[in-house]
């Protein structure tokens, strides 16, 4: 009898520590849910409605939003600048994160944790500031930059960066490298510290060059990490906002609005929130196809590494 | 060339690389460093000079008195270190949760909030101000911090889990046969042991905050309650501002960036690969 009575007690006792690891964990669930899941929801109804802050009577429009937006050759095109601006971005970024990672992982370097440190200083650097240097070393008429491409004979004298469609795009790249390889670097050197010694030990003896144990050891060890963050990644460069806006407002004459700037601008600069909100809804539509291959790449990962 | 010689050449070339390799890393830090630092003059000197000589605080001091920084710094200040309390304790309580105790929803939670972890900012950013102006919470700093919360947690929820996690069991297991509730574990034995992950998270969760521009430029309405990266693009923006203040505001915003990457190297590395590898 007494036996049952603490076999019960137990149970209660799972229970109740069972409603408070609950308790525990339910303020991060609550403000996730009212500030990202909510408003989510709540912009799928939005977004059958002609909702604006000055209009009074609402009405539903059914999808007709959706057609105007996915019938909008601006918002190709802004989805287009994406692409090239994320996949140039990231293809730059991951090359150069995984040469600076081979050449900070060096058994030879010294100081390492200093070379490291002051590597991954631009990542600190806030997005605005990051804007504005770029700018400003690009100015036309006082740019540093320019001056050194003008001294090395590259250019001829001064150039507009900022004026023109193709180079104030090819000015936000370079930002963004400078800005994101210190991630990938961060990334890439957690995961050449996860690879064994012996394996390239073992090579080294078996005569293998230093590029065939890359290709052989290094990249295939790497590419579950790089797969996992890459999907991440590609998904918030794709919608980065801060950059493009503060270094050239979308443009000059729209050739760098990029989705992001796009869905914003249409927002909120006529406040006609039911078709912003339908912006919203599309591209979470196309996050949900990112988050599925993330997802995937995540469980083979998990299974690699246990 | 003898073998040691050799050896002595090679690691001299890897040492060179590096140092060439960081020029092009941090030059654009120098170089805002070194133009917000100059006089009115030479700021706009042709060509300009790389290494220059007449160094001056004008800029800086003009910015703070004219243009009124101090406050949007201070700002700035408050915020972030609110957000970044509130912040911490909340995404404890949830890691600590999910490492010290089992129930039915557990799994769920910490899909929930790695599936949040994804969303960037802009994608919510319009139904965010349709729900803040529905409650109200627009152009209040109430409704600001709560939207830094959100986005910042996921990834903090993560990082402790993480440190939780290599704690061993045995150790909670002795402490709670010692007599001590599984609630007490959490000061007396987790947060101790984790205290390097608490300070990398902390850090990247105010750097995050801080460097945060999205947010307070669609929430925040009136001028003086907004936050320091949104003045200075907004100061980038205006007619009669010199390249100099511009300059000089945003090295500014940059200060606590600046002091971090000095005086928290470890924490930041740490906290950097953590996220990194999680994401």
């Amino acid at each position: 009898m007494k036996k049952r009575d603490d076999l019960n007690r137990g149970h209660a006792l799972e229970k109740r520590m069972g409603v408070q690891g609950f308790l525990l964990y339910l303020p991060a669930v609550l403000i996730i849910f009212l500030i990202i899941l909510y408003p989510l929801i709540y912009a799928l109804c939005m977004s059958f409605t002609n909702y604006r802050p000055t209009v009074r009577n609402v009405s539903i429009v059914g999808f007709s939003n959706y057609a105007k937006i996915l019938s909008d050759s601006d918002f190709w095109a802004a989805m287009g600048r994406s692409l090239f601006f994320t996949i140039t971005s990231l293809t730059l970024q991951i090359i150069l994160g995984l040469a600076l990672a081979q050449l900070l992982n060096h058994p030879r370097l010294k100081c390492k944790m200093l070379f490291r440190g002051l590597a991954i200083t631009p990542w600190l650097i806030p997005t605005v500031s990051v804007a504005l240097i770029f700018k400003w070393m690009f100015n036309d008429l006082y740019g540093i930059l320019n001056f050194m491409l003008v001294d090395i004979g590259i250019l001829d004298k001064p150039y507009a960066w900022m004026s023109g469609g193709k180079t104030a795009m090819f000015i936000l790249v370079l930002a963004n490298i400078w800005r994101g390889t210190p991630l990938m670097l961060t990334m890439f050197l957690a995961g050449l510290q996860g690879i064994p010694g012996d394996y390239y030990e073992a090579a080294r003896v078996d005569g293998a060059s230093a590029w065939y144990s890359f290709r052989k050891i290094t990249f295939p060890l790497l590419l579950p990490v790089v797969m996992v963050s890459g999907v991440l990644r590609f998904i918030w460069t794709f919608n980065f906002y801060d950059l493009p806006w503060v270094m050239t407002q979308g443009g000059p004459a729209d050739a760098t609005t990029t989705t992001p700037v796009y869905a914003y601008k249409r927002a909120f600069s006529s406040y006609r929130l039911g078709e912003g909100s339908a912006i919203s809804i599309i591209l979470f539509i196309v996050l949900l196809v990112f988050a599925f291959i993330y997802f995937r790449a995540k469980k083979y990962q998990d299974k690699i590494y246990k | 060339m003898t073998k040691n010689s050799k050896e002595k050449c090679r690691t001299f070339g890897v040492n060179f690389l590096a140092v060439i390799v960081m020029i092009p890393i941090l030059f654009p830090i120098y170089w805002l460093v070194v133009s917000a630092l100059q006089s009115p003059q030479s700021i706009i000197s042709i060509p300009p000079k790389l290494f220059p000589h007449d160094f001056s605080l004008y800029f800086v001091k003009k910015v703070f008195s004219e243009f009124g920084i101090g406050q949007f710094l201070f700002n700035s200040i408050f915020l972030s270190v609110m957000a970044t309390f509130c912040t911490l304790v909340i995404a404890c309580l949830a890691a600590f949760s999910y490492t010290a105790y089992r129930y039915r929803m557990r799994e769920t939670f910490s899909k929930s909030i790695l599936f949040v972890h994804m969303f960037p900012q802009i994608l919510i950013i319009i139904p965010i101000y349709l729900l803040m102006s529905k409650l109200h919470l627009i152009n209040t700093w109430m409704g600001l911090t709560l939207c830094y919360i959100a986005f910042e947690m996921p990834i903090c929820v993560w990082t402790m889990q993480s440190y939780f996690e290599t704690i061993p069991k045995d150790l909670i297991d002795a402490a709670e046969i010692d007599g001590l509730t599984r609630l007490k574990t959490l000061p007396k034995i987790f947060l101790p042991v984790a205290l390097p992950g608490l300070a990398a998270s902390g850090i990247m969760t105010f750097i995050g905050i801080w460097n945060n521009f999205l947010l307070c430029n669609t929430l925040i309405i009136d001028a003086d309650k907004k936050t320091l990266p949104v003045i200075v693009a907004d100061f980038a923006g205006r007619d009669n501002m010199l390249q100099g203040d511009v300059l000089a505001a945003s090295l500014v915003v940059c200060i606590p960036s600046f002091l971090f990457a000095l005086f928290a190297q470890r924490y930041l590395v740490g906290g950097l690969t953590q996220g990194a590898v999680k994401a």
